[in-house]
């Protein structure tokens, strides 16, 4: 798990909020919040807890958690909407 | 001792073996980086953890070895009064686990959750049913989470009228949870007494009843098992005062589809999921307390409620399921069909995180699914026949002598018997009743309960129990009062065949010793040793 949450952090390749080790979960910056959540879910998937309305002053920070049930294939299909999410519509 | 009898007797850590497996992860498929390079040196644990290191079949053998030496609902007759104690469908279980209801995240958005909030919308419909009071709310996880829920419901309903009041009634026959959730809410508790035939007495009642009383909780039947016929009146005299009517819903096993809490007058009802509607209970699972309230107590309900913003069709909630998933996620273009409403400006607010026990929703709604509105009046008549059943067997003779009706009128789902006469002819008690029962694979009925009945015996057997458990019972009874009158000892000293024998219950409840210990040398199950280790006494290990 500790891996794969690792892998998956790298493979976002968003701007981590808390730079520090990480076991299963990690925050991190999603410049168009909205707009990759439409997308993840069009992909089928839940990518994370939105922070706002929890913790207001990341207004756009998400909390992606990564258990032993999530597959290498999968954590690459969230990170390929992310990285579509930094090529301008 | 043969390797069987000792086996039977350890703990998983002591079955543990070093290097055996019962799992081998699958392989990485993510790069192999090093450990030491994802978390640095203080992150990291020196010694490994003491996990048990156990074989499958082991750990199999271990786990049915422990559920054996239990007493529980599969096994036997539980007629454990006031607990409902009626039997588990096995399908719920199934249903419970399908994907889209065990790996639902609570946090999940209602727009990709409607399947699960309309379960719960229409749960919260046929509890309104039942009750007979118009809009409920699921989040309570307990009955006595409920009454809480209902005593603050009722403080804020004054609270909006600008009146303050600081007593609640509760007859001497309610249950303890009762007068606690009133001390927990920050009212007084008023007793109020119990006429001869069982019922509130309805004087006593006139006189407490002021202006002061903010609430009075009742549960009807009630805990001698006694329906209260004169329930209108109190409603008038509770009512008349201003004060707010709580259906304590513990009993209603013995009035589904016959009666409704509502039509009695009561404005507040809580239910028992995990005792009327089949969740598994016993050993503290989860369970879940919903409330149903009148319309004067609405505005006050917990956030968020459970609601359907719009209709997706006339006939809603009824369309094959292939057009629903696309109706739920479009609707008819203002947004999601079924959602959460934070929006009640007069709400106490949140009683739980997220929005309840889930799997307790689904497991009830299951249930009233399964049996439809005629199934459930067929199961309370089946409640009450099997209780009166079991009652007349236990007046024959060699029985009701020692053991006499404490109130002697048709009961409803439950009854109570007085050990009296037993203590008094046969110089045992109650306890030893019960505790002999064990030995005839029967679990006791709820004793010393209600407290007004000297020597009570609570008796609930539940509409799934058949004739043969109902007059096995009452033979067991019989063979043990006959057996006192030869031999009182055999009794007291019981159970004889339990994998414990008589425990001392109160040093049970005060000095418990829960944990194991990680030496060879601590016996985990001895109060004397666990004072004896300091780091034991500490919690330290
Ligand atoms: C009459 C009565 N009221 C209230 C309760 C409290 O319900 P719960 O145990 O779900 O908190 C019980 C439960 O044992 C009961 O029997």
């Amino acid at each position: 798990m500790l891996r794969r949450t690792a892998y998956a952090r790298d493979a976002l390749g968003l701007e981590a909020i808390n730079p520090g080790p990480v076991v299963r979960e990690f925050a991190v910056r999603v410049p168009d919040l909205d707009g990759f959540l439409v997308r993840a879910r069009e992909a089928g998937i839940n990518p994370g807890l939105p922070l706002r309305g929890v913790l207001g002053e990341y207004e756009d920070g998400l909390l992606v958690a990564i258990t032993e049930r999530r597959t290498r294939e999968q954590i690459d299909a969230l990170a390929a909407v992310a990285a579509r999410e930094e090529v301008p519509a | 001792m043969s390797v069987g009898a000792e086996q039977d007797t350890i703990t998983i850590f002591e079955r543990s073996r070093e290097g055996r497996r019962a799992f081998t992860p699958p392989r990485e498929d993510v790069p192999e980086t090093a450990v030491e390079d994802l978390l640095p040196d203080w992150a990291r644990r020196t010694d490994p953890a003491a996990l048990p290191e156990v074989s499958e079949p082991e750990i199999v053998r271990h786990y049915v070895t422990i559920s054996r030496k239990n007493f529980h609902l599969d096994q036997g007759f539980y007629p454990l009064g006031s607990c409902t104690m009626k039997h588990n469908p096995k399908l719920h279980e199934r249903v419970a686990a399908l994907p889209g209801h065990a790996r639902l995240h609570p946090l999940q958005e209602p727009e990709h959750a409607q399947g699960a909030l309309e379960l719960m919308f229409n749960l919260q419909g046929a509890l309104s049913e039942i009750a007979g009071l118009p809009h409920v709310s699921l989040q309570p996880s307990a009955g006595s989470h409920g009454e809480l829920a209902g005593l603050l419901l009722t403080r804020a309903y004054h609270a909006d009228r600008g009146t303050e009041r600081t007593k609640v009634l509760t007859p001497d026959t309610a249950h303890g949870t009762n007068p606690a959730t009133v001390t927990m809410a920050g009212y007084e508790v008023v007793k109020v007494g119990t006429a001869p035939d069982g019922g509130v007495d309805l004087d006593d009642l006139r006189e407490k009843a002021t202006e002061d009383v903010a609430c009075l909780m009742l549960t009807n039947p009630n805990t001698l098992g006694l329906f209260d016929s004169n329930i209108e009146e109190i409603a008038r005299i509770v009512h008349e005062v201003g004060a707010t009517l709580y259906y304590d819903g513990a009993n209603l096993n013995a009035v589904m589809g016959i009666t409704r809490p509502g039509d009695m007058g009561f404005d507040i009802v809580h239910f028992n999921l995990h005792k009327t509607f089949t969740q598994p209970h016993g050993g503290g699972g989860p369970g879940a307390g919903p409330i149903a309230v009148s319309d004067r107590i609405e505005p006050f309900l917990p956030v968020p409620q459970v609601v359907r913003t719009h209709s997706v069709g006339a006939q809603a909630g009824r369309w094959p399921v292939e057009h629903r998933r696309s109706a739920y996620i479009s609707g008819n273009g203002t947004g999601p069909v079924f959602d959460l409403d934070h929006d009640r400006p007069k709400s106490i607010g949140k009683l739980r995180g997220f929005q309840g026990n889930f799997g307790v929703f689904v497991r009830s709604y299951a249930y009233i699914c399964s049996l439809g509105a005629e199934g459930l009046r067929e199961a309370s008549e089946l409640a009450v026949l099997n209780a009166n059943y079991l009652k007349a067997r236990l007046a024959e003779p060699g029985i009701a002598e020692y053991l006499p009706i404490a109130f002697d009128r048709h009961c409803m789902h439950e009854f109570v018997l007085s050990g009296s006469g037993a203590k008094d002819k046969l110089g045992i008690k109650t306890l030893d009743i019960a505790k002999r029962l064990l030995d005839h694979e029967v679990h006791p009925p709820t004793v010393y309960f209600p407290l007004l009945v000297d020597e009570a015996l609570m008796i609930e057997p539940t509409e799934t129990e058949p004739k043969e458990r109902l007059d096995h019972f009452a033979e067991a009874i019989r063979a043990l009062l006959e057996e006192a009158a030869e031999n009182p000892e055999i009794a007291r000293t019981a159970p004889h065949t339990t994998p414990v024998r008589r425990l001392d219950e109160a040093g049970a409840a005060k000095k418990p010793v829960v944990r194991q210990p990680r030496g060879p040398h601590e016996n985990p199950g001895d109060p004397g040793s666990a004072q004896e280790n300091p780091a034991a006494a500490s919690g330290a290990l």
